[in-house]
């Protein structure tokens, strides 16, 4: 009991420091800049805590999950495909790592000029760049695959199918989840990047907005509501990640076991 | 035998690198016929003749050149930032447990935070300068760094440091001579995606935010209404990301590769 007291404090002494140290030096602020921590809590409950701005979640939110969804599957099914036909992967090598290297923020003005500001062209957007890290991590995934796995799976001759559900694909799981993290955090990035540059509405739109019409109290409320967002997601995927890991987890704990 | 293994591996490379030009062609061919077709808005689709026209174009005019130049400062200052940070304080983070786990919260919940989203705040406070860029940038990267280096702490051979003691170092001689080449390549890696990240968010505080650079041309071009520069200015920036990757790829490994050789040698 005593010892996950001691721990807890020792987790939560710091951010509980920064947070009453911002709230101290910020009471009484004058400066534009740096409005009080009081006052910026108190737009984030009358703005986002079911108040006036809180409808403009659900665009950002939606945009993020079609894009993140969308990158995931087209990821792991062209990481397949590639995995699967070693010669479309090596002619196909260096378009592939071309588009990966291009920063897909680049694409903002392009792809918003074509497609307008509506749905479709963000949730392009965010595929184009969440969708390299989904498909590379998958192609490198299964060509990691311990070729004795393969040999026993054919040993038993299980079918093709079999085997890419059942041997190939959890077996790369690992590493294919490295890139769904990653995808996360791009998806979300995109999703703000594309509001900023042009909308109607979303997080991105309300914090665009209060900066240019300098409500600067407005402007740290959004930043601190976007950063939870961005934590709340990577706990979502870290809690993900554990329960579809969670035998790999353990068989690496009965190999250890066994080998010491 | 061998040698008509050999002719046929070479066959067969030759034919691959003959598709790759032609899935290039291909890619060229659809992207001129897309713009041909006004099947999407052609205003906003130049055909890449003209874009690769003006790409060269552009290549021959100074204002290029320093627009790529102060992209490549910011994301130099900003990674140089990031990296003395985040190895400094990465270094007793990793050595304390107490410390790790008292930051442990802070650092994930930075880590998190979309970069980009800190772009309407910064230009409230920097305004749209090149330290706004550099301030984005370093608070990009600066969790990976941090990161690795804690990593690599934790990776150190324990009986190296018994050893080193044994030695009577002061602590400054041991962090040169014995923590810093350690975990050298720990850091080569954290740079190198550091160094992507950065990049991107550096191009984002150009486009976005107006900070000077190759990406504030492509904004400019847009707000201009001239299509064909907006295209060409995305492929200069593209190109130079794709330099930056194959370098800081090239500089990772070969940091890698001496610390693998020394590692051999003291087997």
């Amino acid at each position: 009991m005593r010892r996950h007291v001691l721990s807890l404090a020792n987790e939560v002494w710091l951010p509980v420091a920064i947070l009453g140290g911002w709230w101290f030096l910020s009471t009484g602020s004058e400066s534009i800049y740096y409005p009080p921590l009081r006052s910026i809590l108190s737009t984030l409950k009358t703005d986002w805590w079911f108040g006036t701005a809180t409808p403009d979640l659900a665009p950002s939110l939606e945009h993020f999950a079609a894009g993140f969804a969308i990158s995931v599957i087209v990821g792991v099914a062209f990481g397949l495909f590639l995995a699967t036909y070693q010669l479309a992967w090596e002619i196909l090598r260096p378009a592939v790592e071309l588009a990966r290297a291009c920063p897909p923020i680049v694409l903002v003005p392009l792809i918003i000029g074509m497609f307008g500001i509506e749905s479709s062209g963000k949730i392009i957007l965010i595929v184009l760049g969440a969708v390299w890290p989904v498909l590379l991590n998958t192609l490198d995934g299964i060509r990691g695959v311990d070729p004795q796995l393969l040999d026993v799976a054919s040993s038993y001759r299980l079918s093709r199918r079999d085997r890419a559900l059942q041997i190939v694909l959890p077996a790369a799981m690992p590493q294919m989840m490295v890139g769904v993290r990653l995808a996360a955090s791009i998806s979300l990035i995109m999703v703000v990047a594309s509001e900023l540059f042009g909308s109607t509405s979303g997080i991105g739109f309300y914090l665009l907005q209060s900066e240019q019409t300098f409500h600067v109290t407005e402007t740290w409320a959004g930043t601190l509501v976007l950063g939870a967002l961005g934590y709340l997601v990577s706990i979502v995927v870290r809690l993900i990640e554990r329960r579809v890991l969670r035998w790999h987890h353990l068989m690496r704990a009965t190999a250890h076991t066994q080998g010491s | 035998m061998v040698g008509t293994a050999s002719i046929r591996m070479s066959r067969r490379s030759t034919l691959i690198m003959v598709a790759r030009v032609a899935v290039f062609l291909l890619l060229l061919a659809v992207w001129e016929a897309v713009s041909a077709s006004g099947l999407l808005n052609a205003a906003f689709l130049p055909p890449p003749t003209q874009v690769i026209r003006e790409v060269v174009r552009l290549l021959g005019e100074v204002a290029t050149w320093s627009a790529l130049g102060q992209t490549v400062k910011a994301w130099v200052i900003g990674l140089g930032i990031a990296l003395a940070l985040g190895v400094g304080i990465g270094i007793p983070l990793g050595s304390s447990r107490f410390l790790y786990r008292s930051a442990r919260l802070v650092v994930d919940f930075c880590r998190a935070i979309p970069s980009i989203a800190l772009l309407p705040l910064a230009l409230l406070v920097f305004g749209a300068k090149i330290r706004m860029e550099v301030f984005l940038i370093a608070f990009a990267s600066v969790w990976i760094i941090l990161l690795q280096t804690i990593y690599g702490i934790w990776d150190m051979d324990p009986r190296l440091l018994e050893v080193m003691r044994s030695y009577r170092l002061t602590r400054l001689q041991r962090l040169r001579w014995l923590v810093l080449p350690s975990i050298s390549s720990y850091i080569a890696t954290g740079l190198r995606l550091a160094s992507i990240v950065a990049f991107f968010v550096g191009i984002g505080a150009e486009l976005l935010g107006g900070a000077p650079g190759i990406g504030l041309k492509i904004q400019t071009a847009e707000v201009g209404g001239s299509v064909v520069a907006e295209y060409a200015y995305a492929i200069l920036a593209a190109g130079l990301a794709l330099g930056i990757n194959l370098l800081m790829a090239r500089s990772e490994r070969r940091i890698i590769f001496w610390r693998g050789a020394e590692r051999l040698e003291q087997q």
